[in-house]
């Protein structure tokens, strides 16, 4: 569902659906924006949107009966419990099948988005957060708007059916959406593949080329391509939410600026940390016993390594970050508090880029293999020929990632905008057209 | 937002897919795949990239911007200075088995000398001007040559193009542009054969052509891959044989249509062929190309080769008074007939074998010889593999 960076919804299909949108009076909007998602969702994943679509109507009629029997909470619980297991039953068996079949990995996510979304409805019912799911039209669109489709964000139901009221939009938010979309599919495209090339001609060099910095610099290159592949597409979502009045919260907040592990799942997929507290109670990750604290603050971490695939590497990284999260809340709290920030940093980044080895691991023997070599016991040289050629030939894409992976280009718009709010919107619109053929040269 | 704004902006949005799929140039093919096969939208984004407006030059711009980071192969071409060189895969050692396996096959059965030439491509030719990154990729080719000639010693007389190449690796003899030979380039090719028992002439000389530059600006098919704006264009030259004044005919079978020219440099296809300047050479590489001159010889030569053909052919096409010249990746089955019965009636006196190192290593067309042998009749033409 990465065809949102694609050439034909950029040119094609968000014009014409913004030009619908545009048109239609504000009370069909939400219909329209749905009837665009499933048709999109129908050329791209025929089967896929079939199989959901069933999915979901069952949360639905769970929904019905919920309201139907309102004051009945056996029945309530009955159908949560339904839902709680049908949706996560879901994911670990069609997420466990996909993985198995390396089917599309996008595809995955559109299961994990859309059961999610569904469950989370319905959990919110049951706790009479809202009191009833409203119109069909607004729950059908939570759970199958196409630019959420890709990666996310997640967002509680309440929040995102409330907008669909009466959605409005205004030149400027379509002008800051196209912006944060145009931005995000350069992230994912340019910056996001190109550190995977990276990554991948890194990992496959011959073991003569191998060296203690060109690993360090392979697990960097496959985490800033993660991010940039996660946080591009979620900024597209966002960007086209924005264009057609929905605002959808943020997922990354430069998670190599944190300064803990704690933070990092504070910016790092964002929504999703969100999420699982959100289902769990909001005092499930601040649990008083450490026994039921570390428990829920190693599924929160688990739930960060299967977002990304069911694989032995996916579930070590959550397991890896776990641990430091449940240290840094049972074993040195004192240390994450009161550490000089430039401390924290590389505490943290280090951590993280270690765990990057654990990502995309098969077994312990590979894993173990990978970190002899990178802490120097692989009687490795520091660095080999070939990783100077490839070094010197991604120079500019690596000095992008490393400067666009921090807030140093936000900071550097907001200080303009503090001081003249004409150059900060003439910037905006000059940005915006330069990385629109910017990513239009890379793409064709 | 007011109902006049939202119409205004709605209208603007309309011209966006209106403009770029109405300006570019037509190229590519119309999306055809039925709406839920789920491969329509590959198609559609397929279809916009080959027309984009200005498609061209936004590339170019893109792989300009890729140099400037550094970056110094892209799409399977190495950029070196104003050069594009073509990186050469590793071989696929099955590919290779098979295709020397046909060759043995094809001279044991023939029944006339077969000769073989492989020939090395510039990474090879230049390596020694090459920086240190295209040469860490590129495997030793002379060794290959070498290891293949070994193979074939006995059966079949092979012709030394590396060296005859390497002799004169400073010179203009691979395009800058274009994977192929330059006519000088098939020049130093035609020597190697001369020197050998093959035309059993002396060492020819360039002093017997007349040599005309006929195109300055021609940029190839490397640069089509990676449009690198500072990629120097090459020059097409003819070498017309001066000594003796020979008359030419060429008629060349390509999908399905038949052109005959009356000269082995058809000029005129340089102002109509566009891309396809290289068909100033016998009217560009067809399924099968015949040439017949007025040389004062009988000789005639089946060749079976490539691309490369077309820089050394057009030299031997006075040493014999028929040339057919064969591409296997584009020959079916009425060919094969056609071809099978010359080699059965003993038309042709010499079989030669000529194929770029990159097609030896990688295509099966040399393995294809086996379905022109006339013994042969175990060959699937409905699927062109054995």
């Amino acid at each position: 569902m990465t065809a949102i960076a694609s050439l034909s919804f950029i040119y094609l299909a968000l014009p014409l659906g913004m030009a619908v949108y545009l048109l239609c009076p504000a009370r069909w909007r939400p219909a329209a924006v749905l009837s665009l998602s499933l048709f999109y969702l129908m050329i791209t994943h025929p089967l896929f949107l079939l199989y959901m679509a069933g999915v979901a109507a069952l949360d639905w009629i769970a929904l019905l009966i919920m309201g139907k029997y309102d004051d009945n909470p056996f029945i309530r619980g009955l159908c949560l419990a339904f839902s709680l297991f049908k949706n996560l039953g879901c994911i670990f068996l069609f997420g466990g099948v996909l993985a198995v079949n390396q089917t599309s990995f996008t595809t995955m996510l559109g299961l994990y988005v859309i059961t999610l979304s569904a469950l989370s409805c319905v959990l919110e019912v049951y706790r009479r957060t809202i009191p009833d799911p409203g119109s069909p039209v607004h729950f059908a669109l939570y759970c199958f708007y196409f630019p959420r489709l890709a990666a996310g964000p997640l967002i509680p139901y309440r929040d995102f059916a409330r907008q669909l009221e009466s959605p409005e939009t205004t030149p400027g938010d379509i002008g800051g959406g196209l912006l944060s979309l145009i931005g995000g599919a350069i992230k994912l495209r340019i910056l996001g593949e190109g550190l995977l090339i990276l990554y991948t001609d890194l990992r496959g060099v011959s073991p003569s080329d191998e060296s203690v910095i060109g690993l360090w610099v392979m697990v960097a290159a496959l985490g800033l391509s993660v991010y940039f592949h996660f946080s591009g597409v979620t900024d597209m979502a966002r960007g086209a939410g924005r264009m057609m009045g929905i605002t959808l919260p943020e997922n990354f907040r430069h998670p190599f600026e944190s300064t803990s592990i704690t933070d990092f799942f504070g910016r790092f997929n964002a929504s999703l940390t969100d999420y699982v507290i959100h289902v769990f109670g909001p005092r499930f990750a601040a649990l008083s016993r450490p026994l039921a604290g570390a428990s829920g603050l190693m599924v929160i971490a688990l739930a960060g390594g299967l977002w990304f695939g069911f694989s032995f590497g996916r579930i070590a990284w959550g397991i890896f970050l776990g641990l430091f999260l449940v240290m840094e809340r049972y074993l040195y709290p004192a240390f994450v508090r009161a550490s000089h920030k430039l401390l924290a940093l590389v505490y943290t980044q280090v951590i993280v880029l270690v765990s990057f080895v654990l990502f995309d691991a098969r077994d312990f023997d590979q894993l173990a293999g990978l970190a002899r070599g990178l802490f120097g016991m692989g009687n490795l040289p520091l660095d080999s020929e070939r990783l100077i050629y490839l070094l010197s030939s991604n120079r500019l894409l690596l000095v992008a990632g490393v400067l666009f992976a921090t807030s140093t280009a936000g900071r550097l718009f907001a200080l303009l905008r503090e001081r003249s709010l004409i150059g900060y919107r003439i910037a905006g619109g000059l940005s915006g057209i330069l990385l629109l053929i910017l990513l239009t040269a890379f793409a064709i | 937002m007011k109902r006049r704004v939202c119409v205004m902006m709605a209208v603007i949005f309309m011209l966006v897919p209106a403009i770029v799929l109405g300006v570019g140039e037509p190229g590519g093919y119309l999306p055809a795949a039925p709406i839920l096969s789920g491969e329509l939208l590959g198609e559609v984004d397929a279809y916009i990239a080959a027309n984009f407006p200005g498609r061209e030059t936004l590339a170019g711009w893109s792989l300009a911007i890729r140099v400037l980071g550094g970056q110094r192969e892209y799409n399977q071409i190495f950029i070196f200075g104003e050069e594009l060189i073509p990186v050469l895969d590793p071989p696929l050692d099955y590919q290779v088995r098979d295709n020397t396996a046909a060759i043995l096959q094809f001279a044991d059965r023939a029944g006339v000398p077969v000769y073989a030439m492989i020939i090395p491509t510039v990474s090879a030719i230049r390596r020694q001007s090459l920086p240190p990154f295209v040469l860490a990729q590129s495997i030793d080719q002379s060794q290959f040559i070498d290891d293949i000639y070994a193979e074939l010693l006995g059966a079949v007389t092979t012709i030394d193009a590396y060296n005859a190449l390497y002799g004169a690796r400073d010179q203009y003899i691979f395009y800058r542009t274009e994977n192929n030979l330059t006519a000088l380039g098939g020049f130093h090719l035609y020597s190697a054969m001369g020197g050998g028992r093959m035309l059993g002439t002396t060492q020819p000389s360039l002093q017997n052509y007349d040599i005309s530059f006929v195109k300055y600006d021609y940029l190839g098919d490397l640069y089509r891959r990676s449009p690198f704006q500072n990629a120097r264009a090459d020059i097409l030259s003819v070498f017309r044989y001066r000594a003796a004044p020979r008359e030419y005919t060429v008629t060349v079978r390509r999908g399905g249509a038949l052109r005959t020219y009356h000269t082995l440099f058809p000029l005129h296809l340089l102002d109509l062929s566009g891309e396809r300047a290289m068909d100033v050479y016998l009217g560009g590489l067809g399924a099968v190309t015949n040439i017949t001159t007025s040389a004062p010889y009988s000789n005639s030569l089946l060749v079976l080769g490539d691309h490369t053909a077309l820089a050394f052919v057009p030299f031997l096409a006075n040493h014999y008074t028929q040339i057919t010249l064969v591409d296997l990746s584009q020959t079916g089955r009425d060919d094969h007939l056609v071809i099978q019965e010359s080699i059965r009636q003993g038309e042709f006196a010499q079989v030669l074998f000529a194929f770029s190192i990159e097609t030896y290593m990688h295509r099966p067309y040399p393995a294809w010889s086996h379905g022109l042998l006339p013994e042969w009749r175990e060959y699937d033409y409905e699927h062109e593999e054995f």
